[in-house]
């Protein structure tokens, strides 16, 4: 007989889930800069709501006994996995209507490391089961981002008014929007000027191989500057510059502030564009270009019918790692005054408030993850059917 | 007809191309045969300009390609390369009709010739014309290369090493069909490759290069049976006469066969055939399918008269008018009989060719290579 087989995956995050239950679930705080009081959940929760939290966890370990047997596996344990979520923020938003009385009008509740746990392990689980419903992809997308949308709901009905980072956004809803279309304006523009000047420059480097031993030592350079000195670095010839030339300074280029900003993250946004373009080039497959040609294709129609075709989908998907890493590194660029997400995390580094720090950090990871799950999406759109074949042949090997 | 007078290709001090003067001719298929690196390859490529000669010029129906776009001439002239090279985002069809698309014919009528020509390479457009490339074996990808090449019907074919990336079977099955189709189409095709048999099995002519010289300039049989030079002696190899006999099929040199039916008088008939100085004779059935032959000096001693007939698997032995010599000679050998019969589709005997019959023909063959000059 077979020795049964436990998916190790859905094990580790049943494990990690089990291992929340022992740890702070909540933190009351009576002011924002109090490190305040854990509190684990059973100090929160009644014992049916502790038995009502525990069903997804109880429903995973049936789940994972049963493993082969049911054929739905994968949709059970997403959807259980979203309940799991739903929950945690349920009961988040409950406790902090218990906890928080008329007494302390500034207290609040931080989301703790047993909370915290819950929603990891739960989204080790949700992973892993869209990655397995692959083949049912609308079911998939629906199962990975229910948890987003729960959060949307809850919060807009006002049941986590009271966790702090809700609080903490609450009083700087208009900044969050501003800062929110900073970062987006900043990384946009800096990835849409790599693009315009990479992937050129990725031709060129193909076109004269002389030019690209130099190119792709100055991109690969760029990358190894720690950010923060790069936007460092920026400042000084900038503000020498907007002195010299005055016009400068009013179309808003100055030393600190956007324009220092945008050049550094274009430098970063170079390399994965240029070198992606570059390849794209080389991996032709040269009998392609010569029968094209031979057989009377203009260098245009060679241009539009073959090269960019075949070429595109690998450099979209330097324009998807290059953005992705522009959203993250944006961040940063609030050092220089250039606004964006980052404004919130030195805000929060500087008041020592750790919840703060989450309301910059947050949006830029969900940023960054939209911003990928996009470009797959294009990417897919944009490779030719042909080349999928090849694509799926080489995963069925 | 394709000519080209003079043409020197350069490279740096490299001379990849000497001074090449050579005629095509109307629906002829020309191998340009050499080991590699001998400058076939680069004066194919010359002829659609791929490749720009540093002297000399090339014509087409007496019209010099220089003073045609690159691009126009080449739409004018199919293109089949070693790799195939078809477009991997593109379907079948999509490849096949990518010239009439650029010469801007009609939708249906590219779906028309499309289909037209992937019957004719033997797929069956239903099947094949939605695959993509990526989804093709090796041999069928080349066919679809050269359905490609043709789909404008250009009247000139250049082929570079067609069927070299395929194993050596299917590369027979594929230079058959192209003898095949050629001899419907009668393109004026200019065929590279360094393969010997190859050339030998598709060629109208043989022009064979080395170090970007033409060295001889013939058709195969003249080749094979008079060398030039060391060079092409060595080149065609120490069994050129056996390869000569592949040129030639049984028809050229069949004789007429004597035949008995089984119901005649086979006493009779056998004396008459020993009078004229035969010593066999073809046996037929009633249908005049062969079936056997008899031996005159054995019908002598048997009572019954049947009993001299030699019955024999006629698939086994029998020849079709089509077989090449070599086929012939290695059956004979193969079977042990000097004299074979050839026979029709429906195994009626047409002929017979001897064993003698072919020994003369590769008399022709000189011992050595004809040193001139």
């Amino acid at each position: 007989m077979q020795p049964k087989k436990i998916d190790r995956v859905l094990l580790s995050g049943v494990f990690i889930g089990l291992l929340s239950f022992s740890m702070k679930f909540v933190v009351f705080k009576e002011n924002r800069l109090v490190s305040g009081e854990g509190l684990f959940l059973w100090q929160v929760l009644t014992p049916f709501e502790i038995f009502l939290f525990s069903i997804p966890w109880i429903s995973f370990i049936i789940l994972i006994s049963l493993t082969e047997r049911i054929k739905i596996r994968w949709e059970l344990s997403g959807v259980t996995g979203n309940l799991a979520v739903m929950l945690v923020f349920l009961f988040l938003g409950l406790s902090g209507q218990r906890l928080i009385s008329q007494d302390y009008p500034f207290a609040r509740i931080s989301i703790g490391a047993g909370a915290w746990l819950f929603l990891l392990a739960s989204y080790i689980i949700i992973a892993f089961s869209v990655k397995n419903l692959r083949s049912r992809r609308l079911y998939g997308v629906t199962v990975a981002i229910s948890g987003f949308i729960i959060l949307v709901i809850f919060s807009l009905s006002g049941l986590l008014d009271d966790i702090s980072i809700f609080k903490e956004y609450a009083a700087r809803k208009g900044r969050f929007i501003s800062e929110l279309a900073r970062h987006l304006v900043l990384s946009g523009m800096a990835v849409v000027f790599a693009v315009i000047t990479g992937i050129p420059l990725g031709l060129l480097a193909f076109r004269k191989k002389l030019f690209s031993k130099p190119l792709f030592v100055f991109v690969n350079s760029v990358q190894t500057i720690p950010s923060l000195a790069l936007f460092g670095i920026m400042i000084a010839p900038l503000a020498i510059l907007s002195q010299r030339y005055p016009f400068l300074r009013e179309i808003g280029i100055k030393g600190v502030g956007a324009a220092p900003a945008i050049i550094a993250l274009t430098l970063y946004a170079l390399l994965p564009i240029t070198r992606n373009t570059y390849t794209s080039l080389k991996i032709l497959d040269p009998s392609v270009i010569e029968s094209a040609s031979g057989m009377g294709m203009s260098r245009a129609q060679l241009l539009f019918n073959i090269e960019i075709p075949l070429s595109l989908p690998v450099v979209l998907a330097g324009v998807r790692i290059s953005l992705v890493q522009a959203i993250g590194n944006t961040a940063v660029a609030a050092l220089i005054g250039a606004g964006g997400f980052g404004v919130f995390i030195f805000q929060g580094l500087g008041q020592a408030v750790p919840d703060l720090i989450l309301l910059g950090t947050l949006p830029v990871i969900a940023l960054a993850v939209s911003a990928d799950k996009l470009f797959e999406l294009i990417i897919r759109v944009a490779t030719p059917r042909g080349m999928h074949i090849r694509e799926n042949a080489v995963q069925s090997y | 007809m394709i000519e080209l007078v003079d043409i020197t290709k350069k490279y740096g001090d490299f001379v990849a191309v000497d001074q090449i003067s050579l005629k095509i001719k109307q629906g002829e298929v020309c191998v340009l045969l050499g080991p590699s690196g001998c400058g076939k390859s680069t004066t194919l490529k010359m002829i659609n300009r791929m490749l720009e000669p540093t002297s000399g010029s090339v014509f087409i129906d007496g019209q010099n390609v220089r003073e045609l776009k690159p691009e126009l001439l080449r739409r004018k002239i199919g293109y089949v390369i070693q790799y195939v090279g078809l477009f991997p985002h593109m379907t079948v069809s999509e490849n096949i009709g990518i010239v009439p698309k650029l010469l801007g014919w009609e939708k249906e009528k590219i779906a028309r010739r499309t289909a037209e020509l992937l019957e004719l390479i033997g797929l069956d457009p239903g099947l094949y014309g939605s695959k993509y490339p990526q989804e093709l074996s090796g041999g069928e990808a080349q066919r679809i290369g050269v359905a490609r090449a043709l789909a404008a019907d250009p009247p000139i074919l250049l082929m570079d090493e067609p069927f070299g990336a395929v194993d050596p079977l299917t590369r027979e099955i594929l230079q058959t069909e192209f003898v095949k189709i050629q001899r419907e189409l009668k393109k004026t095709v200019v065929f590279v490759t360094h393969d010997l048999e190859e050339a030998i099995r598709v060629a109208v002519r043989i022009v064979l290069m080395r170090d970007g010289r033409l060295v001889q300039h013939d058709t195969p049989e003249n080749i094979l049976a008079h060398p030039k030079n060391r060079f092409v002696h060595d080149f065609i190899g120490a069994d050129r006469a056996l390869k000569r006999l592949s040129r030639f099929p049984v028809s050229n040199i069949m004789r007429k066969a004597p035949t008995v039916s089984r119901s005649d008088d086979l006493f009779e008939a056998s004396r008459r055939i020993e009078e004229k100085g035969f010593r066999f004779l073809w046996v037929v059935d009633e249908n005049q399918g062969l079936m056997g032959w008899i031996d005159t000096r054995l019908i002598k001693t048997e009572k019954n008269p049947e009993d001299a007939i030699t019955q024999i698997e006629v698939g086994r032995i029998a020849v079709s008018r089509d077989s090449t010599c070599k086929t012939a000679l290695s059956r004979m050998l193969g079977e042990g009989i000097k004299v074979i019969p050839v026979v029709d589709e429906s195994l009626r005997v047409i002929g017979e060719i001897s064993l003698a019959d072919i020994e003369k023909l590769t008399e022709e063959v000189s011992h050595t290579w004809q040193e001139r000059g």
